[in-house]
């Protein structure tokens, strides 16, 4: 990383070919309205400022590099670093002994895998892009926006050193692609360049939607998320369809796993995607070359030179984003539609009391109240949130109760409970960060606060535990009705996986509490981080399975059957909630230990 | 220098600058004065074009702000309260990356001194993480100065320095202006800005209640014996202004009398002292 930044120096040093200070250029000086004038800078910067950013983004790499190195020695964050260094040992390894010895894929289906997954990668940041209620600016942080915006640069300089940020972690996510897909192409080279430009693109595409939906009105938001939502429903429709009719009656769960992977497959074959997949086709193409022709060169081309094409519409995007805002702006103030300090404090009429805040306060005991109170805050920000968490819930909602909609599998009960169980370990978590883990910026506030650790663990996990259960009990309740499984099984899996919900959240802000990161995070750590937790849950869903046949075997096996069943649900139900407490435990004391000048990181 | 007139901005819909206009010329030092969430932080962004204005005409160091942002932009420096800095940066690199970005010849000589009179110097390869917040202000001060701009912008420059960094800090602010450069100074510690100030703004709900020089303001509020005397009538006709703080025993200033050159700085000596 050192040489990289060495580098960078050298190149930044060079001499500027003549380029003369932009002060002493300066010809017009008239003022004028906001209105009237168009802007006389032009649109791009000359490649001196495009160096002195590489110099910036090769010392920051560096910084980051050597705290990395850092951290990876040090004794607080042993455990972790094992976990990585075993992870990818193991990664690698499977990658060379055993994917290599597999069959390979034809190259005709992994092609048209690669272009329509990225499409359908591409529509589900759309969606989730068109229901976002955060303003995106290029994503810059506060110190970025400080010195890059304040400075002489052009929108274009700060789009092009934001994607240059982008390019490492697409390299490290080629790198793991390139790992599995080694066995199905011909020439590896192709293929790291291939899966990188896909990675960049789907990565420039999605900023310049999100700068288009900045500048979007409330009216064209509104199309777009009428548009975006309902290609994303008729996809999962597909797939269903899809699913329905690759797996005959009766098939066991792990069929309808491996058949929706396929479905995904032939949805990406499909020729709409084919058609909207068109900036990825030479990227695929190129993947899959299988013998060196003139027109691999032109592929390569074309898979590279996409690259200026797409910035280009991400700059003119931020430019018309930027227009629109300001058109926006002042047609309400020449329409007279906002408010001034004045009207706001005259429509304030005094003091103004939640009632069912106070109703609910009056009832709850003293020992709890300042979980309530921390609760009802996280409360409040939930309403900003309410589409995002609608939507990421509807739809594992939908998945959980798709085998009541087959008719033709077996135990739909059981397929049902392990789908919301499934759900409440994976997808729950990153769709409900209203906990610890959106308040790094916040902790030295919640430190500050006279509330026991417990009460504060408590407050800050009660909103996404309780929106986890609400999920669950609605969609094992239509189960229920549906399949008839009795009252205990009923009482049985609402207890377990409401103890589930809670085991999940206290582990994942336990996690993030000893090993904190900021929210837009990405990199080595972070990409290692994500599969480590991946595989950290699947296999605690394992061992779950495993226990909890056990104990029902030794139950039916050890008792007679009216007492086997009550000893079979209350111990499954009491195991399960000391795990929970448990994991509040574990979390309370992670809060405890959590030191806000060793364990904040840099931003 | 700055000329601006009707400047309104609006934040979604909510009106925060109502239509100021004021003119301040070269070696010129503004006192930006108000309560909270008066505009005055909104006014300086427009200023600097990290935001747009939505309506007025703004003309700063010779250009417009609409039209000549990047040019705008080399002769122009910002300081917002409470600075964000690069975390992975140490205190030298940010001057060096301020240097190279704006080409200035011999940035890390002049570096190197700016950091000596903020006392930085021993933080040069500090992590920007470690500093306190006095010394990010310092950092962010110093960077501000590096390429010597004609519009300088301190948004509460004053807040979490020590004695000797507000001394060292108002007395570049006299340096500057004497200079050449147009100064807008925007704080809540008024006996401590009010030696240096030529001129002041006293801005309410996102409206001027006041623009104009220093002695000026004297006459308009005969009754007011300090600035904060003088600010309470401004921005309080009708309400008697409370006693003054015992600190604040320094009287409006007699501009006229000043001494601006460099070594003089006896009134910023007396308003800390």
């Amino acid at each position: 990383m050192n040489l990289l930044a060495r580098w960078i120096h050298r190149l930044a040093e060079r001499p500027t070919d003549g380029e003369t200070r932009a002060s002493n250029g300066d010809s017009a000086s008239n003022g004028g309205s906001v209105e009237s004038q168009p802007s006389l800078d032009p649109e791009w910067d000359s490649l001196y400022i495009h160096r002195q950013l590489a110099w910036l983004a090769a010392r920051r790499i560096s910084f980051r590099a050597e705290r990395f190195l850092q951290r990876l020695r040090s004794p607080r964050r042993l455990l972790a670093t094992s976990l990585v260094l075993l992870f990818f040992s193991f990664y690698v390894m499977n990658g060379i002994f055993i994917l290599s010895a597999r069959a390979a894929t034809d190259p005709l289906h992994l092609r048209l895998w690669l272009s329509g997954g990225m499409v359908l990668y591409m529509l589900y940041h759309l969606v989730k892009c068109a229901w976002s209620n955060t303003r995106v600016d290029l994503e810059l942080s506060n110190a970025e926006t400080l010195w890059l915006g304040n400075s002489p640069l052009c929108r274009s300089s700060l789009a092009v050193y934001h994607v240059g940020n982008l390019v490492l972690p697409a390299a490290l996510k080629t790198m793991m692609l390139s790992i599995l897909l080694a066995r199905d192409v011909r020439y590896p080279l192709f293929l790291v360049i291939g899966t990188f430009t896909s990675l960049m693109l789907l990565e420039m595409i999605r900023l310049t939607f999100g700068r288009l939906v900045s500048g979007m009105s409330t009216k064209q938001r509104g199309w777009f998320r009428l548009i975006t939502t309902s290609t994303a429903v008729a996809l999962v429709i597909q797939l269903l369809a899809c699913v329905h009719s690759l797996t005959p009656s009766g098939s066991p769960m792990w069929l309808y796993v491996i058949n929706s992977i396929r479905g995904l497959g032939e949805i990406a074959s499909t020729p709409t995607i084919q058609v909207l997949s068109t900036p990825w086709i030479a990227s695929a193409y190129l993947t899959v070359t299988e013998s060196l022709q003139p027109l691999t060169v032109v592929q390569l081309l074309a898979a590279l030179g996409i690259f200026p094409l797409s910035l280009m519409l991400l700059v003119k995007a931020d430019r018309w984003s930027l227009r629109q805002e300001q058109k926006r702006e002042v047609s309400r103030l020449s329409e007279g539609q906002y408010e001034t300090r004045e009207s706001q404090s005259q429509s304030y009429s005094g003091l103004q009391v939640n009632r069912l805040r106070s109703a609910v306060e009056s009832c709850t005991p003293w020992i709890a109240r300042d979980a309530l109170n921390l609760a009802y805050r996280q409360a409040i920000s939930i309403r900003h949130y309410r589409y995002k968490i609608a939507l990421s819930l509807m739809l594992p909602t939908v998945l959980c109760l798709s085998p009541l909609f087959m008719g033709r599998i077996t135990e739909q009960w059981f397929y049902v409970v392990s789908g919301i169980a499934l759900c409440t370990i994976l997808l729950a978590p990153p769709a409900l960060r209203i906990d610890f883990r959106r308040d790094l910026k916040r902790m030295v506030l919640l430190r500050s606060l006279p509330v026991k650790p417990l009460s504060m663990v408590v407050g800050q996990l009660a909103l996404p535990i309780l929106i986890t259960w609400t999920f669950q009990l609605a969609t094992v309740t239509i189960a229920a009705l549906l399949t008839h499984p009795g009252w205990d099984q009923f009482i049985l899996w609402t207890g377990v996986l409401f103890a589930l919900a809670v085991v999940t959240f206290a582990a994942e802000n336990a996690l993030f509490l000893a090993y904190p990161h900021h929210q837009h995070n990405e990199g080595i750590a972070m990409m290692m981080r994500t599969k480590l937790t991946f595989l950290g849950k699947g296999t605690v869903i394992v061992i779950t399975l495993f226990l909890l046949v056990l104990w029902a075997t030794l139950c039916r096996n050890l008792l007679p059957e009216p007492y086997a069943s009550v000893c079979y649900i209350s111990g499954s139900i009491t195991a399960t909630w000391t795990a929970a407490f448990l994991g509040l435990a574990t979390a309370t004391l992670c809060w405890r230990r959590f030191d806000i000048a060793m364990d904040t990181p840099p931003e | 220098m700055i000329e601006v007139e009707g400047l309104r901005k609006l934040y979604d819909s909510y009106l925060a600058v109502d239509g100021i206009s004021f003119s301040i010329d070269a070696g010129q030092i503004c006192g930006l004065i108000g309560p909270n969430g008066a505009g005055k932080t909104t006014t300086m962004r427009c200023l600097s074009g990290l935001i747009s204005a939505t309506s007025g005409s703004l003309k700063v160091a010779d250009c417009c702000v609409q039209t000549n942002l990047k040019t705008l932009k080399t002769r122009l420096a910002y300081v917002p309260d409470d600075p964000p800095l690069f975390d992975d940066l140490s205190v030298g690199e940010h001057m060096e990356f301020i240097g190279r970005l704006y080409r200035v010849p011999d940035h890390h000589e002049k570096a190197i001194e700016l950091l000596r009179q903020f006392e930085l110097l021993d933080k040069y390869k500090a992590g920007a993480t470690t500093l306190s917040r006095g010394m990010r202000q310092k950092l962010a001060v110093c960077c501000a100065y590096l390429y010597s701009p004609s519009v300088i912008l301190l948004d509460e420059p004053l807040t979490g320095l020590d004695p000797p960094a507000i001394r060292t800090l108002l007395e570049s602010v006299r340096v500057r202006a004497a200079a050449g450069a147009t100064i807008i100074i925007s704080s809540h510690l008024l006996a401590m800005i009010a030696p240096i100030c030529t001129h002041l703004l006293v801005m309410q709900n996102g409206s001027t209640q006041y623009f104009g020089d220093t002695n000026t303001l004297r006459d308009q509020f005969p009754h007011a014996k300090t600035l904060e005397d003088a600010y309470f009538a401004a921005t309080h006709p009708d309400a008697s202004p409370p006693a003054s703080p015992p600190f604040s025993t320094s009287v409006l200033p007699q501009n006229e009398n000043q001494d601006h050159s460099p070594t003089s700085s006896h009134g910023v000596t007396e308003a800390i002292s």
